[in-house]
């Protein structure tokens, strides 16, 4: 009896029109799920080389392993690919919540292998066993919303789960994205579009078996207890320091609330604004999120009850979800109109347009326009004024449809910047042809040292608020004792107290190996750590400043147990996650990748932030390195190379990816000891 | 018995999962006896309306049974489907004007909610409270309650000027 998985792999081949099944046992035990097994099936269904938009390149979609178990927030699906949006290309994922997971499990599968190129444009329907492949040519040209109301008349279906591409997908557009209930990420969308494939549709209606289903009640009552306990105790504090009744943002419902003004800039010092300037903006309150939601929010949905993907209401705009990132795009493009971005963002979720990438690209040509680098005739007579929300919803349009300086940028970032002459392409910030997550690197150096050895080259948030200390915030909230303490076991934890600033370097490597183990455990269960973190202790940090904690969140291991019944300890999950990393290095390594692709853009390191506390303030690259170094001697990975060695993929059971591996010549030489 | 308030729903289906896991020993929302439909419009967005028996006054599923396999918990108030002697003939799902009465294909009989024996999980573990359990006689009380709530939060919203 297999618990918690549906225990299935479906291959699909769009150009032959066949599938095949085999089990999934064969790679949860030592890759569990999602994320991991992704990873696995990633290196061996591609072939060396292989282009992103080759139909031979295989895109994975991989169920959380907890996903549909009734445990709160394991709600994630992975997407595993090779990105169209890295130049050169390399291993992408995206992990996005919803309900897509859940129903791919009750359908009978864990993970769907797709590749080949469909002749005409098609969508795959999977409703349990049966798979059938349909005509698409009616849907080519649509947006997602038309094309999600279109499926569900078409098959007379409400509740079919959608993987969805718009005509950004179709035109090849490397930022497109491949949408799912208003949730995206990063841009996987023109694989979609390589391959004809217009959308994935699931209904399953089979169920999962737990092995302990008394526990897994048990664990949501607990989870659902903890947070009231939270809820009360910021009611709690409200009170007592004098403040008005705490609103439901407050007490961290939804995304957007919670990463309003507060959090990115009086705590965290880590927002961006304009192209890289720093965080001293005036306007910046017009853009706070819980104000504008007072009067824009129209009804609370989600993938949990936190409702992240909540319902605005804008007056001649409509109804739609805004996600959380725009607030950060608002700051980078010094936008105050938070209507106008809600009518761009509602535009690039029917486009199918990775909103992060697009508004850094658009922050740059706002600043090539200010320094008089770039003029109207650049971008078709579209003005790149600071603060434009018409110059973005102008771009989109264009990017989308490949007209004008969009076909260009519509080949990627970088070719435009290329297009647009020496001095402004030394402005141009970029890794691999990505810009950034959206942090602010300079005042957080292990954000740095996270994006430049990530496998996929962004990540947001990589340390997570349990590593750094924010000084100035914590005392103006009169946390002078918890400070001296998140010293003391600083000291005590990693030698020297200089950890947990955020802007040293002291103990960042150790720090970041351990939080991208933690994220690959979430990406691989299906965890979403945003909802998670309000239903467990994680909402107070404070306390565990200066301790290393377990890539294990809490509940995870438990949930784990309770829904498979293998009774594992957490080094189990965390040896799973370390393979897991190493087989998506491997990928990289294999297409070519060596230790100077691990950067981030060269601007972080030359360019000060002008303005604010941290005026001044670079990351410094001599720094980075060593830092990088001390990475991969932890990892048990070659210093000169940046690849992982013969013996750290035989300790891990990867000896057939080492095998593959040597054949190329992408092991590091043994060197002699010294 | 079960309210249910559509407002409050954010589509999560926790409350499809635990109702499943308990009534028939797995995680599958086919198989619940509560469910949240979804209503998609413009596909920008959706609303999830959770559907459970309303235990009706004059429960016509009892009503149009031929076999009396449906009876009525003394405690509870909930009607109970007998699986042993029902037939699945589906008189009940037709009846029924919510349709909160369906055939477990797997089963091969009429399911429906049977309040858990008094500690609904789907109300226990919906946390927007868009699913909340009352006992049979406070019902019109909690709904106006309800009601004058938000009439209350709109007028203090018209009194401070926004």
């Amino acid at each position: 009896m297999v618990y918690g998985w549906a225990g299935t792999i479906l291959r699909i081949d769009l150009g032959m029109g066949k599938v095949s099944k085999t089990p999934s046992s064969e790679y949860t035990r030592l890759f569990i799920g999602g994320r991991g097994v992704n990873a696995k099936l990633m290196f061996e269904e591609s072939k060396p080389g292989v282009s992103s938009l080759d139909p031979e390149n295989p895109i994975i979609i991989g169920a959380g392993t907890l996903a549909g178990t009734g445990i709160l927030c394991m709600t994630k699906h992975v997407i595993t690919t090779r990105s169209p949006e890295q130049v050169p290309e390399g291993f992408t994922m995206q992990c996005s919540g919803g309900s897509l997971a859940a129903e791919m499990k009750y359908a009978g599968y864990d993970h769907i292998v797709i590749k080949g190129r469909a002749e005409k444009p098609t969508y795959i329907h999977i409703e349990n066993d049966d798979i059938a492949f349909k005509d698409a040519s009616g849907l080519w040209g649509k947006g997602v919303f038309d094309t999600n109301t279109i499926l569900r008349e078409e098959l007379a279906d409400p509740e079919v789960r959608i993987l969805a591409i718009g005509q950004a997908g179709e035109n090849l557009v490397r930022l497109a994205t491949i949408e799912h209930e208003y949730r995206s990420g990063t841009g996987l969308g023109a694989v979609f579009g390589a391959k004809n494939l217009k959308a994935v549709i699931i209904r399953g209606t089979k169920g999962i078996k737990v092995h302990d289903p008394e526990a897994v009640l048990k664990i949501n009552e607990e989870l659902l207890e903890t947070h009231k306990k939270n809820e009360r105790e910021v009611i709690r504090l409200a009170r007592e320091r004098g403040e008005p009744e705490p609103s439901r943002y407050d007490k961290g419902y939804g995304t957007i609330g919670a990463i309003a003004k507060d959090y990115y800039f009086d705590y965290t010092e880590m927002g961006v604004v304009g192209y890289l300037e720093g965080f001293e903006w005036t306007d910046l309150d017009k853009t706070r999120g819980a104000d504008w939601l007072k009067t824009r929010s129209y009804h609370d949905t989600g993938c949990c009850p936190f409702a992240c993907a909540g319902l605005i209401s804008v007056p001649g705009v409509g109804i739609g979800v805004m996600r959380c990132y725009p607030f950060w795009n608002l700051w980078q493009l010094k936008m105050t109109d938070v209507d106008k971005m809600f009518e761009a963002t509602k535009l690039m979720s029917d486009y199918g347009i990775d909103n992060r990438n697009l508004c850094w690209t658009v922050s740059y040509l706002m600043k090539l326009h200010e320094m008089g680098l770039i003029t109207v005739k650049d971008t078709d007579g579209i003005p790149m004024e600071w603060g434009s929300g018409d110059a973005l919803i102008q771009t989109i349009h264009k990017l989308a449809k490949r007209k004008g300086f969009g076909a260009i940028l519509a080949d990627g970032p970088l070719q435009l910047a290329k297009k647009l002459g020496p001095k402004a392409e030394a402005l141009f910030l970029q890794s691999r042809g990505q810009m950034s997550a959206g942090d602010e690197l300079r005042t957080q150096v292990g954000y740095a040292l996270a994006a430049a050895v990530d496998t996929r080259r962004s990540t947001e948030n990589p340390l997570g608020g349990a590593y750094q200390i924010w000084e100035r915030y914590l005392k103006k909230i009169g946390l002078e004792k918890e400070i001296k303490e998140a010293y003391a076991r600083a000291k005590k934890t990693f030698g020297d107290e200089k950890a947990i600033v955020p802007w040293k370097w002291e103990g960042k490597p150790i720090m970041v190996i351990t939080a991208q183990y933690g994220i690959v455990v979430d990406d691989t269960m299906g965890a979403c750590f945003i909802g998670l973190g309000k239903f467990t202790d994680q909402r107070s940090p404070i306390k565990q400043l200066g301790t290393l904690p377990s890539p294990v969140g809490p509940v995870i291991l438990d949930s784990f147990n309770a829904v498979t019944g293998l009774n594992v300890d957490k080094n189990y999950l965390i040896s799973a996650a370390e393979r897991t990393w190493n087989v998506e290095k491997a990928y990289n390594v294999r297409e070519g990748s060596t230790r100077d692709d691990d950067t981030i853009g060269e601007g972080w390191h030359k360019w000060p932030i002008t303005s604010g506390p941290h005026k001044g303030r670079v990351v410094d690259k001599a720094e980075l390195e060593k830092a990088k170094s001390k990475l991969y001697e932890l990892r048990g990975w070659d210093v000169d190379t940046g690849w992982p060695t013969k013996e750290t993929y035989e300790r891990l059971g990867l000896k057939d990816v080492a095998k593959n591996l040597e054949k190329l010549k992408k092991i590091p030489k043994k060197k002699k000891a010294s | 018995m079960i309210l249910v308030d559509p407002d409050k729903c954010t589509g999560c289906g926790t409350c499809e999962v635990v109702c499943s896991l308990k009534h028939v020993g797995e995680c599958n929302p086919a198989r619940s006896l509560i469910r949240a439909l979804r209503y998609e419009k413009m596909g920008s967005y959706y609303f999830s309306v959770p559907v459970v028996c309303q235990q009706c006054e004059t429960p016509l599923c009892k009503e149009v049974c031929p076999i009396n396999a449906i009876t009525q918990d003394p405690e509870t108030g909930a009607y109970l489907v007998d699986a042993n002697t029902c037939v699945g003939c589906r008189l009940c799902t037709i009846t029924c004007p919510i349709g909160a009465i369906n055939i477990d294909l797997q089963a091969k009989t009429a399911m429906k909610c049977d309040l858990c024996n008094g500690d609904p999980l789907c109300a226990k573990f919906c946390l927007p409270k868009a699913i909340t359990y009352v006992k049979r006689d406070k019902r019109s009380l909690v709904q106006m309650r309800e009601a004058a709530k938000k009439l209350s939060d709109r007028l203090t919203l018209i009194a401070s000027g926004t």
